[in-house]
């Protein structure tokens, strides 16, 4: 099973009938083509170099990966598009850093371990970048992520994380909504990342997906370096998908602020039944203590007055699901259930089918692009977060998802791991943006553009 | 008639007893959460401008918030002094050799001496409860809004907490929030 197999099965999608888009969408742009580089083109990395192989206004002119196999996978990818070759950097874990120093670069989009975030995104606004993309998170403990706000800051670059649920077709119809006063005023939303991710943690060491219990050294792809968290770590890890969306719901970082937060984890069991029932008692990894509890729990509060739950389960057996809510004084949507109510509108008590409110509300950018998003990631998700990127490299414009953004949802992971570690307190949520959050207007997806 | 009475009635051939009235429930908001006729009460101090004695006209029969800012692993703020030291003992509170106390509750852990190069806020929130009481739990976080450690206590009256604040000179910035009567 490969990486867009493996998403497709475990995924909520919206999808629409498909026709392949055409690239002449892209055509006619104002600016020269953006020349840009990949750093980690794993199978992550290749659904983002997919993406920028079928744009016309970008040069993809170098990628970077210290995995032979993968460079191989992504040559192919790129001689399959008959693009020319872009220059390819390897062999050691430094070679993304003369990668930077290519003359012109104007853009680098970072697909690499989570622990390869900051450094890189750091570097890239040393060599003279001004627009960083990253995969979710941006750092591991709380000043990472100071030092990459500080950083974008001082360099007056942009860093945009690319958190691609934000542009997930009914959770910007759900914005849509909330923006148009449908919900009233929002008073609590919830989210979270729930994926089964036992066969991506571990696997035989060839395949990406399950086989057999390696990790680590012996693991292949995720299992190489993303199941080390979950030995070493206890918090929500993975927090960005599920507050990305919400947080827009209720202007994060533009009038609004996290201000404290606590979480509890439930006991660590799953991985450790995972390896036992797949690989023996006597398999070695049968004696990993997996610190990371099954199911952690985070509570934020909000300067406006909202709260908002998250939930991360990575660990047990389950359906996947974001566990979406966004409630108001109005009604409210909640997922899961694929539902809605609205006083006034819905028959009282009983909830609607959101379909038909999911498709009167559909965002103007889905109207626009969602016939060309078909065939990219995540039921069409992938598309716009890579469009909105580049666009807004090609002009020279902020991005919609900034440096703040990245910050704050990201933050969550460390912070989430000190309220567990202080026996649950519930800890203050530092303001990244100095104060700026009080005066700042949203900007995300306002239009079709972008 | 209750049924009780009258079986009472019937088989003990006694009266029905008097049922005394209670009064009817009345729900009432707490006098130390009205605060909405109070103005916002705010002051900061930096270094050298902190007075060695504070006369606040902060009200702590409401919530209240005192920020200390500090580079050093002990430092003390003396809060609730009363003319009356004999009857009134004041609250000591702040760091000691790196661990957070609230009079004689004191923290387990010991913040580590690498956090003071940059600097250590401490937060004191304290609540008044029914019947006099108060919640305080005091915080220390460090230079990038991490929290190091909490302690909490309800050891001390709402009563305790008026008075004058004697803060260390060891603190840098001090910062006191709260609610005082409208003008």
């Amino acid at each position: 099973m490969n990486r867009r197999e493996f998403v497709k099965n475990s995924s909520l999608t919206a999808a629409a009938i498909t026709v392949f888009p055409e690239k002449s969408i892209f055509a006619n742009t104002a600016a020269p083509k953006l020349k840009i580089a990949i750093i980690g083109v794993g199978l992550r990395g290749q659904n983002h170099l997919e993406l920028l192989l079928k744009r016309d206004d970008v040069d993809l002119v170098a990628i970077c990966d210290v995995d032979s196999r993968m460079l191989d996978e992504a040559k192919a990818y790129i001689r399959d598009s008959g693009k020319p070759s872009p220059k390819i950097f390897t062999g050691d874990n430094n070679a993304w850093k003369k990668m930077l120093q290519i003359k012109d670069l104007k853009a680098v989009l970072i697909a690499t371990p989570w622990e390869w975030h900051k450094p890189m995104i750091i570097g890239a606004m040393e060599a003279g970048l001004k627009y960083i993309a990253s995969e979710v998170v941006i750092g591991i403990t709380l000043e990472d992520h100071w030092d990459v706000v500080r950083a974008a800051e001082k360099y007056e670059a942009q860093v945009m994380m690319l958190e691609n649920v934000c542009y997930r077709r009914d959770v910007m119809a759900v914005l849509n909504m909330v923006r148009q006063g449908i919900f009233g005023e929002i008073l609590h939303l919830q989210g979270g990342y729930q994926h089964d991710l036992r066969i991506v943690k571990f696997n035989d060491g060839v395949k990406p997906y399950g086989g057999g219990v390696e990790f680590n050294e012996k693991g292949f792809s995720e299992a190489h370096w993303r199941t080390n968290h979950s030995v070493h770590r206890n918090g929500d890890l993975y927090p960005t998908h599920g507050i990305g969306p919400v947080a827009q719901c209720v202007n994060i970082n533009r009038g609004n602020r996290f201000l404290s937060l606590n979480s509890f984890s439930t006991k660590a069991r799953s991985l450790h039944k995972y390896v036992v029932d797949n690989g023996g008692e006597n398999h070695p990894n049968a004696k990993v203590n997996f610190r990371l509890g099954d199911i952690v729990t985070t509570t934020i509060s909000c300067a406006n007055g909202e709260t908002i739950i998250l939930q991360h389960d990575t660990n047990s057996p389950r359906p996947y699901s974001l566990g979406f809510r966004v409630q108001g004084t109005n009604g409210l949507w909640m997922d899961i259930n694929t539902s809605i109510y609205i006083e006034g509108k819905s028959k009282p008590h009983t909830w609607d089918n959101a379909q038909a409110w999911l498709e009167k509300y559909d965002h103007p950018l889905w109207k626009k692009y969602g016939n060309h998003a078909q065939g990219a990631g995540h039921g069409g998700m992938d598309f716009f977060v890579v469009h909105a990127f580049v666009e807004a490299a090609k002009r020279g414009l902020p991005t919609p998802l900034d440096v703040y953004d990245a910050a704050a949802w990201s933050a969550i992971t460390p912070l989430s791991e000190q309220s567990i570690e202080l026996g649950n307190e519930t800890i203050d949520f530092p303001d990244f943006t100095g104060g700026k959050w009080m005066s700042r207007a949203p900007v995300f997806a306002l239009n079709d553009d972008y | 008639m209750l049924r009780r009475d009258v079986f009472n009635l019937l088989f003990n051939k006694r009266q029905p007893a008097e049922i005394a009235q209670l009064p009817d429930p009345v729900l009432v908001t707490p006098g130390y959460l009205a605060v909405d006729q109070m103005a916002v009460y705010h002051q900061e101090w930096e270094s050298l401008s902190i007075p060695s004695i504070l006369m606040p006209g902060m009200l702590t029969q409401y919530a209240f918030t005192i920020i200390m800012g500090l580079q050093q692993m002990t430092a003390c703020l003396e809060i609730g002094i009363k003319d009356d030291q004999a009857a009134f003992k004041p609250i000591h509170l702040g760091l000691d050799h790196g661990r957070l106390f609230i009079g004689a509750i004191k923290d387990d852990r010991v913040l580590n001496n690498d956090k003071l190069e940059d600097g250590i806020t401490l937060i004191l929130t304290v609540n008044p409860q029914p019947n006099g009481g108060s919640y305080a739990k005091l915080k220390a976080l460090d230079k990038n809004g991490l929290t190091l450690s909490v302690i909490k206590s309800t050891t001390c009256r709402t009563a305790d907490w008026a008075g004058s604040l004697k803060p260390s000179p060891n603190f840098n910035t001090f910062c006191l929030h709260g609610h005082q009567h409208q003008n």
